[in-house]
């Protein structure tokens, strides 16, 4: 289990990334969903022991993640937003090498398991070819291949299926799945369809702080009844968003369709109620977060960042 | 190209230099070093230094101005230049801005033209702020010394070697380091360029220019030299011209030179063209980026079969992860390490830098550190332990500025290309992967070691003398250098993981190198800050590195538990996790910071105690502060009361000397008898005893006495005034350790009580009192006394000698010694006992002596006729040699000057501790690296001149001491070797003297006395000549009974002679006084130098003659008559069966020319002449003789 509690970082200079996170993150796949800059990343280098945090907790089965990172890293899967590779290196090379730094091992031997990878994240074609040639996607899937790899008690994957093709997508989704039978996988992402997939449960970031802690499930049948669709001109969507949340607008046959979540009182004229997405969760959890789905009193988590930042 | 493309994308790059620290700090330094400069610190070597001195070369000169911009330019901005250009390119890449740069309409050419410009335009402004801080600092900001060193201000003299030399420079750089960068993208090839620059200049062509260089060869090394200072200094420097030429004259650029600057910025600019083809082909998707080696194998392989993309698995096909039973422990420490030692060995295998960097290094290894030089220039013997001390500064230095490239590249690497995040996400140990980096750099120094070591070994294989033994190397490279290149590594991975920057953390790895060769230039370093020891190991064959044992051991101890801390702290400071900001002001609490500090004591602690161990040590060493204070207390206190007193001389010296070895330690009693030579009776005199005597006790007359002590200076104070020629006897006894500690900086010693041998003059106190004060001892620079000047005539009466005693005496030395050491003292051997495992010596002076020694060691013995010398085992490459010139010597030496008056000669070789030969009678003493190990080449026997030079010192003492010895030298070169040697060494000894002396300062040879700037070639070389032109203008046999006379007279008087006396007693011997008088006034009285220059030759044929008309001009000044010769062939052909060379054929007149006066020189020949010849059989000296021909 992984607990974080009255997490707080905040950068040189004064920008505050993360405003007192409390979270307990259980066995499974658990989905962190926030708009860019929320802090999401921010949130999983401290977990991953690769960024110092301003204040807090961070435990993973009880050992302290801020005092100790590098206990951790024995424990931990983790594929960063942003990486690279050893250019000059093929993809068996190095996967071999980060395999070997992770003390990850295998009865049938090392060059058997990273063959192995390779065909779970579809690079056996590529495994000699030097990874300065592979494409976006292919070094996406080096870089889950070498997160999955050994045992660890926790994945962190942050915003991993950018680049990857729709098929890709979905044999990483199994993957994954297949991981969260036995241990936590934190997935971090801004596509919501991701966490629909996968998670059980999820998590809300914005602006650093917690929005929501809730299931698809819950975080959709609140909006119950809320949320309606309906079409317009710009002119008139200009009028409802003074009034409602957006939380879709898109062209549909040269015309705007949007849907709109409405709180109380009556929905504008010409739009209808209709079942709610995900993504209509997600999207009042950003804007209208209500407390009945916060796990901790957010206000109380910004007072702690308050200090932090005096 | 688009002008307005071009300049937005300039103005960007421009902006963007101007903008980065790094050339702020640039310029900061820039300022400081001009401000520093303006002191008149870096200026040409000429005019008088000495105090009151008025004619100075000025700073604001031209020449002064071309001396300081290569320099200066070279030397700083070379680094900065190759970061600012090489990595413009690069540094796009790892932006990558490329892409949306190059779908703008930016023409590659317009990319490549306008950043090159950008950065050429860049330091084009600094050399401008350069100059103007040059011009404030030597020209406006007040300076104490202006009237001396400031001249008028002229802008041409700024902006001439501005644009000669530094403008070409930079652009040759900037274009090339551009290119490297475009061409290769990688940041450690962009520092091969001024790596190699900095070796090739500091270490060869800057410095290299032996005497027998060929002049078409050194033109050839001032063109292709990039900075033009070889040009300056060759063409201009050299040669000291006076400082009114470099004060008032124009730097005379010629067209040669103009032209292979132009090349040079042809060159700059033509690697920017190439590299911009380069650019565009890589952009257009050719396969730029491919290496030319995988490009040319592409064309004869198959075209691969695509790889194809993975097909789709059904994922119920799929093995699931739990198949693989993976599991995952933390690894080892030390797997760790060999896991990221093997891969990173393997990837800078894979490096082309190593490839150009190693090459490189060893090829200056071979160039300067295998071709050492002895004294009077001689070349060494390569021998294992001389050539693995002589390497260390070279290998040191290249191989740091190697370790900081790669050790940056490799520490850094994982966040360059955006592996960090996974990487440092693992549960790898922080220290194993930091010293598994550093294990990788330290194969590659250790790869270098071993190449340089098979390098060495070749070259003595090649020598034939010396077997290349592997110990002398693995003992200084393995203990000595390896920890040094640990320790640089270590402590280069800490500055990049404190700045965590490429760019810092290069600057601050330079700045500490800068830091060290300027604490060394300053001779303000020591064993404990003395971190690579440059220059601070001294090898000898008889005791390796001994001497320093303790101090080496103490300081590679000191250093390792330094680099133990800084891995420590560099896993601390690491930023595998990026440290908050607001944590990290938290640890600089108080008490965080004793709580790191405790932590950290394990470490700390054995390199703060090995620290102050080391510093006391030197501290109270032989040149600690406490032994400063004692001598400079001796000085001050005594100077003037004892600095020209008359003091007693010594008739008898009676000794018994104890010497250990091992322990650096001896006892000694004995006695002196002491007389008063004054004119008037004696009431005190002085006794002046070592820093490092211990239990002194004396006696007078055989009564004990306790004279005052005077800061070590003993002052016998007498009941009754010595009268005059009345003697007393002086007894003492003490014993001492010497060296008494270590020093402060390692480097030889003279004098030395060691196990490797022992080397004890009377000249000073170094193991018994001396009966004057000590005009050496506790000298700085705040009281160093200038150079005397001498009234006229102060030569008349009764001289005192310049050093050792005006009359001579007898001595008997008892030495006791281990009985596997031998002892040579002067005089005859009387007895030689061994007993108990020690043996005693007696030696006894069977003629009278003016100087004493003793000289110990475990020698073999060389016995020729009337000869012996003792010699370490192996040292047997030059005996035959060295033998033939001391049995010469003291056959022809006694025939020319006087019977040899002692029974024995014997030479003995001690430890090359320091590079010095002295002649005392009967026992001369060498060092090992001069004659023992001078490389000596059939063609150049050089141990046989030095050998001549040293044992000429028997018959000349301390009376006109070098020049005899050379002129003598001369004499025996003929006897011996013919004239085709005596006229090789006569040019080599005139041309260093036209090389080292200094126009201005340069006194009359009767007025030198060897302590000014200048003097020691004047002494040597000049005066080597100038008895020899006496020798020719008075006629060998008249010469020669001149010179018989002159040592008759003053061999056993107590009046020193000066060369006054000299000239005094050879005039009696002219049978042409007048002429004698005009030639004594030129040569020893005034400064000449005749220089001889032909201007339009012709040849024509006339009845069957060929009539040969020159002009003829004496340049320089003096008047002599002096030979002119047409010639032909070969004169001295070799001896080679299938030499094809012309027989030598000459016709000479003879020419006198005053100084400034031409002639037309007309000679008739039977013969067709190929060249015409001033002076060929090198009788008169004179100035660039290589000029004095034309060819026909």
């Amino acid at each position: 289990m992984l607990k974080v509690r009255q997490l707080v970082k905040v950068y040189p200079g004064g920008v505050t990334a993360l405003r007192g996170i409390d979270l307990d993150v259980p066995k499974g796949m658990y989905g962190l969903l926030g708009p860019n800059g929320a802090g999401k990343s921010t949130f999983m280098k401290i977990l991953a022991g690769l960024l110092e945090p301003t204040g807090g907790e961070v435990t993973l089965d009880d050992l302290d993640v801020v005092a100790q990172p590098e206990a951790v890293h024995s424990r931990l899967g983790y594929l960063p937003q942003d990486f690279g590779f050893y250019p000059h290196l093929t993809g068996t090379q190095m996967l071999t090498y980060l395999l070997k730094l992770k003390g990850v091992t295998s009865p049938k031997g090392l060059p058997h398991l990273v063959s192995e990878l390779l065909e779970r994240v579809n690079l056996t074609f590529a495994a000699k070819r030097k990874v300065k040639g592979y494409s976006g996607g292919m070094r996406q899937r080096l870089g889950i291949a070498q997160a999955v790899a050994g045992n660890p008690r926790l994945i962190i994957v942050d915003e991993p299926t950018a680049g990857l093709d729709p098929e890709e997508r979905q044999r990483f989704y199994r993957l994954l799945a297949e991981l969260a039978d036995e241990r936590s996988v934190l997935l971090s992402t801004h596509i919501v369809e991701d966490v629909a997939v996968l998670c059980p449960r999820f998590a809300v970031i914005s602006k650093g702080r917690l929005m929501a802690e809730t299931t698809p499930t819950q975080a959709q049948a609140r909006l119950e009844g809320k949320i309606f669709e309906g079409r317009g001109s710009n002119e008139e969507l200009r009028a409802i968003r003074d009034r409602h949340l957006v939380t879709q607008a898109i062209l549909v046959e040269g015309r705007n369709r949007a849907r709109i979540f409405v709180a109380d009182g009556p929905a504008p004229a010409g739009f209808e109620p209709v079942s709610a997405t995900l993504e209509d969760a997600y999207m009042t959890l950003v804007h209208a977060p209500a407390d009945d789905l916060t796990c901790r009193a957010v206000d109380a988590a910004a007072s702690v960042a308050d200090e932090a930042v005096a | 190209m688009n002008s307005s493309r071009f300049r937005a994308t300039m103005g960007l790059d421009l902006r963007s230099h101007v903008t980065r620290p790094m050339f702020w700090v640039l310029l900061v330094i820039l300022a400081l070093m001009t401000w520093g400069l303006s002191s008149g610190s870096l200026s040409i070597s000429t005019g008088d230094s000495t105090i009151g001195g008025t004619a100075r070369a000025w700073i604001t000169s031209e020449f002064s101005i071309a001396l300081m911009l290569p320099i200066v330019t070279f030397t700083l901005y070379s680094f900065f230049i190759a970061v600012a250009a090489g990595m413009l390119i690069p540094r796009d890449d790892e932006l990558k801005v490329g892409p949306i740069l190059h779908a703008t309409k930016l023409r590659p050419s317009e990319y490549v033209w306008a950043k090159y410009a950008a950065v050429l335009l860049f330091f084009v402004m600094v050399l401008g702020a350069h100059l103007l801080f040059s011009i404030l600092f030597n020209q406006v900001i007040p300076n104490s010394q202006a009237e001396l060193i400031r001249g008028p201000f002229e802008w041409v003299n700024y902006l001439r070697p501005a644009l000669f030399l530094a403008l070409p420079f930079l652009i040759f750089l900037s274009g090339v380091s551009f290119a490297v960068g475009e061409w290769t993208r990688k940041p450690i090839l962009v520092f091969v360029t001024p790596v190699v620059l900095l070796a090739a200049n500091v270490f060869f062509l800057w410095s290299w220019s032996p005497l027998w260089l060929d002049p078409r060869i050194n033109k050839l090394l001032m063109w292709i030299e990039p900075a033009g200072y070889r040009w300056l200094n060759e063409t201009w420097l050299k040669v000291d011209l006076g400082v009114e030429y470099y004060n008032h004259q124009p730097v005379g650029y010629d067209w040669p030179f103009l032209f292979s600057r132009l090349v040079m910025c042809l060159l700059g600019i033509g690697a920017v063209a190439l590299a911009g083809r380069h650019f565009a082909a890589t952009l257009r998707g050719a396969r730029g980026d491919e290496p030319p080696r995988k490009r040319f194998l592409g064309w004869f392989r198959k075209p691969a079969a695509a790889a194809t993309e993975g097909g789709t698995v059904d994922f119920l096909d799929e093995a699931p992860l739990a198949s693989m039973e993976m599991q995952t422990a933390r690894p080892g420490f030390w797997n760790t390490v060999a896991n990221v030692a093997r891969f990173e060995a393997r990837n800078l295998r894979s490096q082309p830098g190593l490839y150009i960097f190693i090459p490189l290094i060893l090829l200056q290894v071979f160039g300067s550190a295998f071709t050492r030089l002895g004294a009077f220039d001689t070349p060494l013997l390569l021998t294992p332990g001389t050539a693995a001390v002589g390497s260390m500064n070279t290998l040191t230095l290249l191989v740091c500025f190697l370790l900081l490239f790669y050790t940056v590249e490799s520490i850094g690497r994982e966040w360059h290309t955006g592996l960090a995040p996974m990487y440092y996400a693992t549960s790898a140990p922080t220290a194993a992967v930091l010293i598994g980096k550093a294990v990788a750099n330290s194969i590659v120094a250790a790869t270098i070691l071993v190449v340089a070591y098979i390098g060495a070994a070749g070259v003595m294989m090649v020598q034939g003398k010396v077997a290349p033994a592997l110990g002398p190397f693995v003992l200084v490279w393995g203990l000595l250098l390896v920890p040094t290149f640990l320790l640089w590594s270590t402590f280069m991975t800490f500055a990049w993981a404190l700045t965590r920057n490429r760019y810092s953390a290069y600057t601050l790895g330079l700045s500490v190198l800068a830091f060290t060769g300027w604490k060394q230039l300053k001779g303000e370093m020591n064993w404990v800050g003395n971190w690579n020891l440059w220059s601070a190991t001294t090898w000898t064959d008889f005791g390796g590195v001994a001497p320093n044992g303790y101090a080496l051991a103490l300081n590679r101890g000191f250093w390792m538990a330094v680099a133990a801390f800084l891995v420590v702290l560099t896993v601390r400071i690491f930023p595998r996790r990026e440290h908050d900001a607001g944590r990290m002001l938290d640890r600089f609490q108080p008490k965080a910071l004793l709580r790191t500090t405790w932590r950290l004591s394990p470490v700390m602690v054995p390199a703060i105690v090995l620290g102050v161990v080391l510093g006391v040590e030197v501290s109270k060493g032989t040149q600690g502060g406490a032994v400063e204070r004692r001598e400079e207390e001796y000085r001050g206190r005594n100077l003037i009361t004892w600095g020209e007193a008359e003091t007693p001389w010594i008739t008898n010296v009676d000794i018994s000397l104890q010497l250990a070895p091992d322990a650096a330690s001896f006892e000694v009693s004995g006695s002196y008898e002491l007389r008063n030579t004054s004119e008037k009776p004696m009431q005190r005199f002085p006794m002046s005893v070592g820093d490092h005597f211990e239990n002194i006790e004396w006696t007078l007359n055989g009564e004990p006495h306790t004279p005052e002590d005077w800061a070590r200076l003993h002052v016998f104070v007498l009941d009754q005034p010595m009268a005059v020629g009345e003697s007393v006897t002086v007894g003492f006894s003490h014993r001492g350790r010497f060296p008494n500690g270590i020093n402060k900086n390692g480097g030889g010693m003279r004098q030395y009580v060691l196990p490797s041998g022992t080397v004890l003059t009377g000249f000073s106190s170094s193991f018994l009192p001396v009966p004057f004060f000590e005009g050496g001892r506790g000298v700085d620079k705040d009281n160093a006394l200038e150079p005397r000047d001498y009234e006229e005539g102060h030569w008349h009466g009764v001289t005192p000698p310049a050093f050792g005693a005006g009359a001579r005496y007898t001595v008997t030395t008892r030495v006791t010694l281990p009985e596997s050491y031998r002892a040579n003292g002067v005089g005859l051997l009387v007895s030689d006992i061994a007993r108990d495992g020690n043996r005693t010596m007696v030696w006894r002076s069977d003629h009278p002596i003016n100087f004493f020694n003793v000289v110990a060691g475990r020698w073999d013995m060389w016995e020729g006729e009337g000869v012996r010398i003792f010699h370490h085992p192996k040292h047997t490459y030059n005996l035959e040699e060295m033998g033939e010139a001391l049995v010469g010597a003291r056959k022809y030496y006694s025939e020319w000057f006087y019977d040899y008056p002692w029974q024995e000669l014997k030479l003995s070789e001690f430890p090359g501790l320091a590079s010095y030969a002295q002649g005392f009678p009967t026992n001369i003493t060498f060092s090992e690296n001069i004659g023992f190990l001078t490389r000596s080449q059939p063609e150049a026997q050089v141990a046989f001149m030095v050998t001549a030079h040293e044992a000429a010192h028997q018959w000349w003492g301390n009376i006109l001491s070098e020049g005899m010895s050379h002129f003598s030298t001369i004499l025996l070169y003929e006897q011996l070797k013919g004239a085709e040697d005596r006229i090789g060494f006569l040019k080599q000894i005139e041309e260093r003297y036209g090389d080292r002396r200094q126009v201005d300062s340069e006194k009359p040879l009767v007025w030198i006395d060897g302590s000014k700037a200048g003097d020691t070639t004047v002494i040597y070389d000049k005066g080597g000549w100038v008895f020899w032109m006496l020798l020719q203008h008075l006629g060998r046999e008249q010469g020669l009974a001149g010179v018989r006379d002159f040592i008759h007279r003053y061999a056993e008087a107590e009046d020193y002679p000066l060369l006054q006396d000299f000239v005094a007693v050879m005039r009696e011997h002219a049978i042409d006084v007048e002429a004698f008088d005009a030639f004594v006034q030129q040569w020893f009285f005034e400064v000449v130098l005749p220089t001889y220059k032909f201007g339009e030759a012709t040849v024509t044929q006339e009845r069957g003659h060929w009539v040969v008309e020159a002009e003829l001009e004496n340049t320089g000044t003096g008047r002599m008559p002096v030979d002119v010769a047409a010639v032909r062939g070969e004169r001295f052909p070799k001896d080679d069966a299938d030499n094809n060379e012309e027989a030598w054929d000459e016709s000479r007149v003879e020419v006198i020319l005053d100084a400034g006066e031409a002639t037309t020189v007309r000679i008739e020949c039977d013969f067709e002449p190929k060249k015409l010849v001033v002076d060929p059989d090198a009788m008169v000296l004179m100035l660039r003789r290589e000029k004095a021909f034309v060819e026909l």
